[in-house]
């Protein structure tokens, strides 16, 4: 008997630990689920309707929006947008690596307050920072005004309204974000490692390269997804300084919703940008389970050698 | 070392190039010339002009009233997500609802968009103030959750079984410890979900409607259309504002016991 | 009864696991007393259902003959010193210490007063002001232990209150604590996973494993006379030998043949009967070296050969080989290491021991 009321106790504990867990989760979950997971599927279901001439969405199912995606000028959009995020990205490691392993290398004192240096642009208004670059790059603007008073450029050089405009701005966006994963990793760096290659006959290009690089990978990889998937999903930067021949998926998907207003195709638009986002997304997952396994890995050997 | 000095190089390089745009637009802001490079005379007439512009008033009016709105709901979804998945690391529900919480972290901006504008029209919901603020708290709900989690991390909860331990009823504990020790954490992730509320432009310009517009949303239309010397001066005023709220973050996540 | 404090057929699981198993014991008024045993052997929860933080399955706990098995931990004349101290970070040493008598309610002069008077005790009088973060790992643990008496407990719970801290803080923070509980003559009970804590610190000991006591003694019962193979590993070193009664000298010695080693005479406490299977373990330092077996006249000896010697200082252990078998032994130096010829290694010698200084355990199936 004793027995028996030892278990229903156990249960009681158990069920009065699980609500709370429930009424504790519900609200962000249903939150999340109701406007977050199922407008992310929503948007492939859309794809498939048909329009409503006065904006809205039709009840009836085509593939037309899909098709027109597909066959359309939008392969030239696409192509565009997949190379400029990728340029962004690696413009933003190759200045971002430097900067963290510089700011790594620095007394602790100053860390912070460098780190901080770096982090306070993005206090700014994020259009803000995108204006700024207008004034800067503006033709009457000082840059170039003084830049072709000097001779450095010549008169028919305009630095707004084209693709390089775009991606120096949305480096200049995306790079705090590039730094900060990177410096996490470079401060966790064991700094003597690059002696300890120096010793053992490697240069110093090379220790920075087969050590150092490899030691940060995982800020590498973090910086790379933070830099490569909101520039594919860039939308104000080339609108804003693109121009025309700047446009990239995000400026077509809005300009569907809004000017066009046709929903279907935007949706259709909208569920191509998700799937390519999807490849760099499962790409960091399966490699965030191996880093997860190998810190699982790491802590049980650690365990096994204190007993 | 050869690798140090080209870092500095770099690193200055963009230290340089971060501050470049804010500096020449703050400088801009005082200019009386239009876009000029020349400097024409220090000048507030920008600012004279903006503080008359009853749009740009009632535009910040709604920035902050949606700011404010976001801000509660999302530090209360996100306090409680946090707690959850800290306290019930293990069980099978937290590791779905921890993708759920981190997955609108990698979504871009014009999805999470052009998703909920969908969600609403399919639901006949009126674009307006209120699609806004849903949409703001959704996309602010998972900074809060990490913000206070990683602070959960770092609490020790056998600090709760101590004072129960010197006699401390609930009431007790949650005044004396829980609050003056978790406060803080949820203040920063409050702070950050304000920023973020503030500074959303992509989000707000999907889902908003007539009597919606946001400051950012202001700044893009009149971007567009013309009236860019005023934008100067609402950018530094705007720059100001941000910073503050920044600042009172900041000084809440440095603050350590 | 009798007992002060006392565990009565406790049992807990943590889901499937069955982490305590049916354990009871009491600790007497005033004493020390040590719950030992390695990572994972359920003496941390054994201090957790003491404090009220953990509920038994079944099985009750006693107080000064009181049921307290389900009085919350703040309803509890017990407290616990946390095993990474839980200061609370963001008050100073003072409001740390002053915690209990606030919540009980006490006037703040009174409170003074205690807190004062608890400063003096763990010496850390005039620093009442400093953070948690600011002191020493030493001083945290006084502040610690401050802030469970302040409240006069009848029981002191300690976690392996020590584990934080560097060796030499160790043995220090060993005698503090020997003198804090001197000078209040409170009950503790003091959990730890290190033989070296216990032995010096303890009135009693239980050593724990998987769930269940092995054995409960004084450290001197403990370790030279201990229960099981368990408790004789775990506390100290020892080396085993395989063995089998085979006959009976009178009614406290029986012989015994150990493994490929030979048969000696040795003491048969559990008056074990031709046949059975035992384990016998002799400590290291209960062997003597001889040149020859002349010297060893009266006492069981081997011949061995001295594989390895380490210099120790105040001994030195040698590792000889005798049939296969190596044993580890251990030699004092009760005079002069220098003055004569030490055994080397290659040598062959006589390793000796008394008939009593056997402990034979009797076989167990591996579990």
């Amino acid at each position: 008997m004793n027995g028996f009321q030892t278990q229903t106790g156990a249960r009681a504990a158990y069920n009065g630990r699980k609500l709370s867990e429930y009424l504790l989760t519900a609200p962000s979950f249903l939150w999340l689920t109701l406007f977050f997971a199922i407008p992310s599927v929503l948007v492939f279901a859309i794809a498939f309707r048909t329009a409503d001439p006065s904006g809205g969405i039709d009840a009836g199912w085509t593939l037309a929006s899909v098709e027109s995606v597909l066959k359309n000028a939008y392969l030239g959009v696409l192509w565009r947008t997949v190379w400029v995020s990728c340029a962004v990205t690696a413009i933003c490691l190759a200045l971002g690596i430097p900067v963290g392993y510089w700011i790594a290398l620095q007394n602790p004192k100053y860390r912070y307050w460098l780190l901080l240096v770096v982090i306070i642009p993005l206090w700014t208004n994020f259009l803000i920072r995108i204006f700024a670059w207008r004034v800067l790059l503006h033709p009457d603007g000082f840059l170039r005004q003084s830049l072709v008073a000097l001779g450095i450029v010549p008169d028919d050089v305009f630095f707004l309204n084209n693709i390089g405009a775009v991606i120096v701005v949305t480096v200049y966006t995306c790079l705090p974000f590039a730094i900060l994963p990177i410096y996490a990793a470079a401060e966790k760096f064991d700094f003597s490692l690059l002696e300890a290659a120096r010793d053992l006959g490697a240069s110093r290009f090379c220790a920075f390269r087969r050590i150092f690089l490899p030691g940060i990978r995982r800020g590498i990889f973090t910086a790379t997804l933070v830099v490569l998937i909101p520039a594919l999903g860039s939308y104000a930067i080339p609108d804003l300084v693109g121009g025309v021949d700047g446009e990239m998926l995000g400026n077509k998907i809005a300009a569907k919703a809004s000017a066009y207003r046709n929903l279907p195709e935007a949706a259709a638009l909208a569920a191509f940008l998700s799937i390519i986002i999807t490849l760099p997304v499962l790409l960091f997952l399966l490699k965030q389970k191996r880093i997860i396994r190998s810190v699982v890995a790491a802590r049980r050997s650690a365990g096994d050698s204190t007993k | 070392m050869r690798t140090r000095y080209t870092s500095l190089i770099v690193a200055l390089f963009v230290m340089a190039f971060m501050y470049l745009p804010i500096v020449t637009l703050i400088a801009q802001s005082f200019n009386a010339s239009r876009y000029g490079g020349r400097w024409m005379g220090f000048s507030l007439k920008w600012y004279e002009a903006l503080f008359r512009d009853s749009a740009v008033i009632n535009a910040t009016v709604n920035t902050l009233a949606i700011a404010c709105a976001a801000t509660i709901f999302s530090t209360i979804l996100g306090t409680c997500a946090a707690w959850a998945l800290n306290k019930y690391r293990r069980s099978k529900l937290q590791s779905v609802h921890y993708a759920l919480v981190y997955a609108p972290l990698i979504v871009p901006d014009v999805l999470m968009g052009i998703s909920l504008l969908l969600l609403f029209v399919s639901m006949k919901v009126q674009l307006g103030m209120l699609t806004v603020i849903i949409a703001h708290i959704t996309f602010c709900v998972s900074f809060v959750t990490f913000t206070v989690l990683a602070r959960l991390q770092d609490f020790d909860f056998n600090i709760l079984n101590a004072a129960q331990d010197l006699g401390a009823g609930n009431f007790r504990i949650f005044a004396k410890i829980l609050l003056p020790l978790l406060g803080p954490g949820i203040a920063a992730g409050a702070m950050m979900a304000f920023t973020l509320s503030m500074d959303d432009f992509v989000v707000t310009f999907f889902v908003g409607g007539p009597g919606s517009t946001t400051l950012p949303v202001k700044v893009y239309s009149m971007m567009k259309h013309g009236a860019p010397a005023i934008i100067n001066a609402l950018s530094v005023v705007f720059m100001a504002l941000t910073f503050t709220v920044a600042i009172i973050g900041q000084f809440c996540t440095k603050r350590k016991f | 009864m009798g007992e002060f404090f006392e565990f009565k057929n406790i049992e807990k699981y943590y889901g499937a696991t069955h982490v305590v198993k049916n354990v009871s014991f009491g600790v007497r008024c005033g004493e020390i007393f040590s719950l030992l045993g390695p990572s994972g052997c359920g003496k941390t929860t054994m201090l957790r259902i003491a404090g009220g933080f953990e509920t038994p399955e079944s099985g009750e706990v006693f107080l000064d003959s009181v049921n307290i098995t389900s009085l919350a931990p703040n309803k509890r004349k017990i407290n616990t010193v946390f095993q990474n101290y839980a200061l609370f970070p963001h008050m100073n040493i003072w409001d740390n210490i002053a915690f209990g008598p606030r919540t009980a309610g006490l006037p703040e002069s009174e409170v003074a007063k205690k807190v004062e008077c608890m400063l003096d005790i763990i010496r850390l009088g005039g620093h009442g002001s400093r953070m948690p973060d600011t002191i020493s790992g030493g001083q945290k643990q006084r502040v610690a232990i401050a802030r469970a008496l302040i409240n006069n407990p009848k029981l002191l719970l300690l976690d392996e209150p020590l584990a934080a801290l560097d060796l030499k803080l160790r043995q220090y923070m060993l005698l503090e604590l020997d003198r804090i509980h001197d000078e209040v003559g409170t009950t503790f009970i003091y959990v730890t996973h290190d033989q070296g804590e216990a032995m010096s610190l303890s009135d009693r000991i239980a050593v724990m494993n998987g769930g269940v006591i092995e054995q409960i003694g004084t450290p001197a019962e403990i370790y030279e006379n201990p229960r099981t193979k368990f408790v004789a590993s775990f506390i100290g070193d020892t080396n085993f030998f395989d063995g089998k009664i085979s006959g009976q000298i009178d009614g406290e010695t029986c012989r015994i043949s150990m493994d490929e080693l030979g048969e000696f005479p040795s003491y048969n406490e559990h008056k074990l009967s031709n046949g059975a299977k035992v384990t016998v373990s002799i400590r290291p330092e209960k062997f003597r070296i001889f040149g020859s077996r002349a010297e060893a006249e009266g006492l069981n000896a081997l011949e061995a050969e001295v594989i390895d010697v380490v210099y120790q200082g105040a001994q030195t252990r040698y590792w000889v080989l005798a049939n296969g078998h190596r044993i580890n032994v251990l030699s004092q130096h009760n005079r002069c290491y220098l003055d004569s010829k030490q055994p080397t290694w290659g040598d062959k010698v006589w390793i000796a021991w008394h008939r009593d200084d056997v402990t034979t355990i009797p076989f167990e199936s591996p579990r």
